[in-house]
């Protein structure tokens, strides 16, 4: 189970959701990808194609318009 | 780390009322009610437009004498931000995006972290700007607001646009900052230090809404129409914030993520603002178009200059993080590199001025208006078959993201 960060902060659509597609190939089921993302359209579909994956899904509001996203592959 | 499923989560009244973000087909429904409203009462949205005159003022402003040039002609200076509809509208967007995202809390400047970013927001910034000009308008103009009117440019951008999005993406990873998985370390706040935050950011929030309203009010004598461009202005700019609409995703994400959710939504945009039209346009030219005059049907027409406008306007859409529209919305949400885009998106659109002026009378624009009434016999049948057109489409793009998403397991 192991846990992984990305840095997806400062960066725009549709780069956050390649770069999470990328590092989630690399993972395990039952790995966690933690993302943080401070594109207000990024945690939106990164979040959105992670559940239609059938991954479990947390966003978490760090701060003023900043989130992680947490993702378990499943 | 556990990750749970996610807990009902009972939201407050001000999380529903001002935060939570709405689905993209909540954004399809109010960006087209906008847009419909600002048609009925004047014409076409567009967004692109205005980026040339802006520019043409700025060099007039560092000393440049561009309103002799042929493209102004004398056009900078009688031109007025308050008497002219698409630059209230594009500021509006700016403002209403602004405001949505102080009222959510969630405002900040969103610095980019790599040059690559900065190069691929210039150089998109500049084919968004060349492409608009080449294209006769943008995603807004040359597509959202033509293909709903029954216009085969809109159908013709949209297919170079797609294929011109689809060589972006390839060039995309060429400017992506490379992964990181070291987590930045940033100061995280207190509960309270955030709670204070939050209260300033909507007190601004709220005191530019007040600040929209009394400049709409001091205006209104002299520009009688400027209080109503404003408010669709905000209107468009709040929705399409609030919903994360995007129309460059729509044709970007299924080849580059596989995900259709916003060509959906944004399909069926297309398809409410299509009956809206069937309905303007039979009130003005009749419904057997005994009023329509054939030497000036509505829309763009059809030529190499759209084609080839469109397909770099794709590229640089892609590139750029956002088209016009999308610009104005994350320059309100405080992206550096949005606003570098737009430094550059004007800049393109001044240089494509002189590309489309010199392109005048020769074979890249020469080509027919195509105006499905006229082509298909009758408003019933051009509805009919733009609303299956659309149907096919979003059935496809539904049917693409199930095959996508089959594939990854």
């Amino acid at each position: 189970m192991a846990e992984r960060y990305l840095d997806c902060l400062g960066e725009a659509c549709p780069v956050p959701l390649v770069k999470t597609q990328n590092e989630l190939a690399t993972m395990a089921p039952g790995d966690v990808l933690v993302v943080g993302i401070d594109h207000t359209c990024a945690m939106k579909n990164v979040p959105d194609w992670a559940r239609s994956q059938g991954y479990n899904v947390d966003i978490d509001e760090v701060g003023e318009g900043e989130w992680e996203v947490v993702i378990e592959k499943a | 780390m556990d990750v749970k499923k996610e807990p009902e989560v009972k939201l407050s009244y001000y999380d529903t009322l001002l935060k939570k973000e709405w689905s993209y087909v909540t954004g399809a429904v109010l960006i087209s009610a906008f847009a419909m409203a600002l048609n009925a009462f004047s014409g076409i949205w567009g967004v692109s437009g205005p980026l040339a005159t802006w520019g043409g003022k700025f060099l007039t402003l560092i000393g440049v004498n561009a309103d002799s040039w042929s493209i102004y002609n004398g056009s900078l200076a009688k031109y007025q931000f308050f008497g002219n509809k698409p630059s209230i509208t594009d500021i509006g967007l700016l403002m209403g995006a602004l405001i949505a995202c102080l009222l959510a809390a969630q405002w900040k400047i969103r610095n980019i972290k790599h040059w690559k970013q900065a190069a691929a927001a210039a150089i998109g910034g500049l084919l968004m700007g060349i492409g608009a000009k080449m294209a006769n308008g943008c995603n807004i103009g040359g597509l959202f607001s033509q293909l709903p009117q029954f216009s085969g440019a809109g159908w013709v951008f949209l297919l170079f646009v797609f294929l011109g999005a689809t060589v972006g993406g390839k060039l995309l990873k060429f400017f992506m900052p490379p992964a990181s998985n070291k987590r930045p370390n940033r100061k995280r706040l207190t509960e309270e230090q955030r709670k204070r935050n939050r209260t300033i950011q909507i007190a601004v929030g709220a005191a530019l809404l007040v600040l929209c309203a009394i400049v709409a009010a001091v205006v209104a004598p002299k520009y009688p129409s400027a209080p109503a461009f404003i408010l669709i202005g905000l209107g468009l700019g709040y929705s399409m914030q609030r919903s994360r609409f995007c129309f460059t995703a729509a044709y970007r994400d299924p080849t580059l993520t596989g995900e259709t959710k916003l060509t959906k939504a944004v399909i069926i945009a297309f398809a409410l603002c299509t009956v809206a039209f069937f309905g303007f346009h039979i009130s003005s030219y009749g419904a057997d178009m005994s009023k329509l005059d054939p030497t000036k049907l509505p829309g763009n027409p059809i030529n190499l200059s759209l084609l080839v406008g469109a397909f770099i306007f794709g590229i640089g859409a892609v590139l750029a993080g956002g088209c016009a529209s999308g610009t104005f919305i994350r320059m309100g949400e405080g992206y550096v590199q949005n606003y570098i885009s737009f430094v550059f998106f004007v800049t393109g659109s001044t240089l494509g001025g002189f590309i489309t002026g010199g392109l005048k009378n020769t074979f890249m624009v020469a080509g027919p208006k195509v105006y499905l009434p006229a082509v298909f016999g009758g408003y019933v049948p051009a509805l009919i078959i733009q609303l299956a057109a659309l149907l096919g489409l979003w059935v496809l793009a539904d049917w693409w993201e199930r095959r996508k998403h089959a594939m990854t397991h």
